[in-house]
């Protein structure tokens, strides 16, 4: 089922959190709404959910206007940072509350519950308290109540925030899975960019509760709406060079601002013909290092292969690969559509 | 515990010598000697003291009169006899009746009964509403409420018998248990607001999200989840309204006098000697409810405190 959200505002305790928001889910699309906390993004997903009232605006979910309906009657199923399973009743009970209080034929909830405990591989666990569970068999609970409800949308709200490291890739990779065999529609909510860029069929980018960009992670990543989102994903971050532009090609020239990612500068030996900068950090990651340099005042951040040859107060040239970095305006750090060929650096 | 295994973990590793000297978190020293004795002493007279007219009460609820004429408050019975205790339950005198305390006990267990179901039940449910729903002016609401809890009874029982007058219900167990109910909203309400304040907002819009409704939640989630706190409830309504003086001898009437307004009135009725043993073993029998509740629950309530001052 396809969300279609217009003008949307929610209001909180007589401040504005979300003004003139518009939003177009696809049906069976993975969006991740993503964004630093207080953006916004949870009371997006709590409107859509029916958990909050809104101000103005409608929300509609499989092409039905939704917006003032209870949230049980929105066909969606919600999954919660803390897990939110009901401490008094077992798993199989936790799962089969909603078909409960609907009033589902004792049978059907057995053989939904059946389906659900089989594909999240809950069979054994069904007759445990959720204090008996870990943190990962619990998300798996909460996501199995939300398939036992046979939810049209599925509504994530930092789902994975509260696990570790490792419980939370295992999770990450079920969730893909999940929604490959579901086929349904996801919205999920996150502020860590690496569970966006690979959930995600399309990522929305949120800031003071103004949605900034959506499209898929590689056109966000590779083509940024603005500073802010260019400086949220990837890590490190964006290297930002001040400088100018001549639109017209020779003629008048205006301030600009370069982004390159770190990935896209190339390290060569001092003496070529390459801006040269002096290497201040270098950080091994393993497969690959991080390194820090300043280049006349202006820090810059390259990745380069593990090759342990980089020293601190190594001079060396940097080459950009301009094809791949955007450019800004500085004012209002919107993208500005140029090739990055006409920039020219400050100094130079 | 803590201490003691931080301070082995600490020994054990190879600490490199710059951290030797590192502060390690230490048994705290113990109180000089004189210091010791002098707090013990201070503990011993205070038990003593608190103790001392309980052992009184006893010895002389077990004793003949002849014995206590003799005057020896502490002497240890001579010719042990529960008779003080029989007749205190069956046939003392209050006034020109004498049936006994046992009239009183019933009485207070019809009151303290519906009395304290009632207050929980309606306090939980504000405290379900106030702290997960959250109406309308709810925040005002709470605080009119609390301020409830400040006014003294006084200024209220004029107002509050002549409306229970007007309702029919003045002298009358519904009526008292009415009157216990209301006087006991805000302490109630506020113990289950803060124990919910505590309990994750996810979880009740998990339940919305899964078509629980108003009634449904509450009964099927949160009042499951509230075992320690109602604990407590019981604890705290069942020795406030048992241990009720006034409001019992104000608006009960004659015919519901709780067992403290009857206990009064059995040791104020003397018909020549003052049966001291008799009225012992009725005011040992009228507190033997809220001890029972104590000694049984005590470990339940600690408990729920507890639980309510950590985490839901």
């Amino acid at each position: 089922m396809n969300v279609n959200i217009q003008k949307l505002a929610v209001h909180m305790g007589g401040t504005p959190v979300l003004e003139n928001l518009d939003l177009d889910v696809v049906d069976g699309e993975f969006l991740v709404l993503l964004g630093p906390s207080g953006c916004g993004k949870s009371t997006l997903l709590h409107a859509i959910a029916g958990l909050i009232d809104v101000a103005a605006g409608a929300v509609h979910i499989g092409g039905r206007d939704v917006t003032w309906a209870d949230p049980k009657d929105r066909a969606i199923g919600m999954v919660f940072q803390s897990y939110a399973l009901y401490p008094t009743m077992n798993v199989e009970r936790n799962m089969s509350f909603g078909l409960r209080v609907a009033g589902t034929p004792k049978a059907e909830i057995a053989r939904r519950v059946a389906r659900a405990s089989r594909m999240l591989q809950l069979e054994p666990l069904l007759a445990r308290r959720p204090a008996q569970l870990s943190g990962g068999q619990r998300q798996r609970v909460a996501i199995g109540r939300a398939l036992v409800r046979e939810a049209q949308v599925f509504l994530f709200d930092e789902p994975l925030s509260n696990l570790d490291a490792k419980l939370r890739t295992e999770l990450r990779r079920e969730l893909k899975a999940l929604h490959r065999e579901l086929g349904a529609t996801m919205i999920y909510v996150t502020h860590d960019q690496v569970e966006a860029m690979t959930l995600a069929t399309r990522v929305a980018v949120m800031r003071g509760g103004r949605i900034q960009q959506v499209g898929t992670p590689g056109e966000v990543y590779a083509r940024p709406a603005n500073m802010f989102v260019a400086g949220f994903l990837g890590s490190p971050s964006m290297n930002f060079i001040e400088g100018e532009v001549s639109p017209g090609g020779g003629g008048t020239s205006v301030a600009a601002i370069l982004g390159v990612r770190p990935e896209h500068l190339a390290l060569h030996p001092a003496g070529a013909v390459h801006p040269q900068a002096e290497v201040t950090l270098v950080e091994a990651m393993g497969a690959h290092e991080v390194v820090w340099l300043d280049m006349q005042g202006q820090r810059l951040a390259a990745i380069a292969p593990a090759t342990g040859q980089h020293q601190i107060g190594d001079r060396l040239g940097v080459q950009m690969d301009l094809d791949r970095a955007s450019v800004f305006d500085p004012v209002s750090q919107e993208r500005i559509d140029l090739h990055a060929g006409a920039f020219r650096h400050r100094a130079h | 515990m803590t201490v003691a295994t931080s301070s082995t973990v600490a020994d054990g590793r190879d600490a490199p010598a710059s951290c030797a000297n590192a502060p390690v978190a230490r048994k705290p020293a113990r109180l000089p000697r004189p210091a010791r004795i002098g707090l013990y002493v201070f503990l011993a007279t205070a038990a003593i003291a608190f103790l001392l007219p309980l052992y009184v009460m006893v010895v002389t609820s077990i004793k003949p009169m002849e014995e206590i004429r003799l005057g020896n408050l502490f002497a240890w019975p001579v010719k042990l006899t529960l008779a003080p205790w029989a007749q205190a339950w069956t046939s003392a005198c209050t006034g020109l009746e004498c049936g006994g305390i046992r009239v009183g006990f019933m009485n207070s267990l019809a009151i303290v009964v519906p009395s304290t179901l009632l207050s929980i039940l309606l306090g939980a449910l504000n405290g379900y509403a106030l702290s997960f729903w959250r109406p309308r002016g709810a925040q005002a609401f709470f605080v009119v409420l609390l301020t409830g809890a400040f006014i003294p009874y006084q200024v209220m029982l004029f107002p509050l018998i002549r409306a229970l007058a007007a309702l029919g219900l003045f002298g009358t167990l519904p009526g008292v248990v009415l009157i216990h109910t209301v006087f006991g909203m805000p302490v109630m309400t506020l113990l289950f607001r803060n124990y919910y304040a505590s309990v994750p907002h996810e979880l009740f819009m998990a339940a919305r999200i899964d078509g629980g409704g108003f009634w449904r939640i509450f009964v099927q989630l949160m009042l499951p989840m509230s075992l320690p706190i109602i604990v407590v409830a019981v604890i705290m309504q069942v020795t406030a309204i048992w241990n009720d003086f006034l409001i019992g001898l104000v608006f009960a009437g004659h015919d519901w006098l709780p067992m403290t307004v009857q206990l009064n009135n059995i040791i104020n009725t003397t018909t020549g000697e003052r049966l001291y043993n008799v009225n012992m073993a009725a005011t040992l029998l009228t507190s033997l409810v809220p001890l029972t509740v104590y000694l049984v629950s005590g470990r339940w309530f600690v408990r729920g405190i507890a639980a309510g001052a950590v985490k839901g």
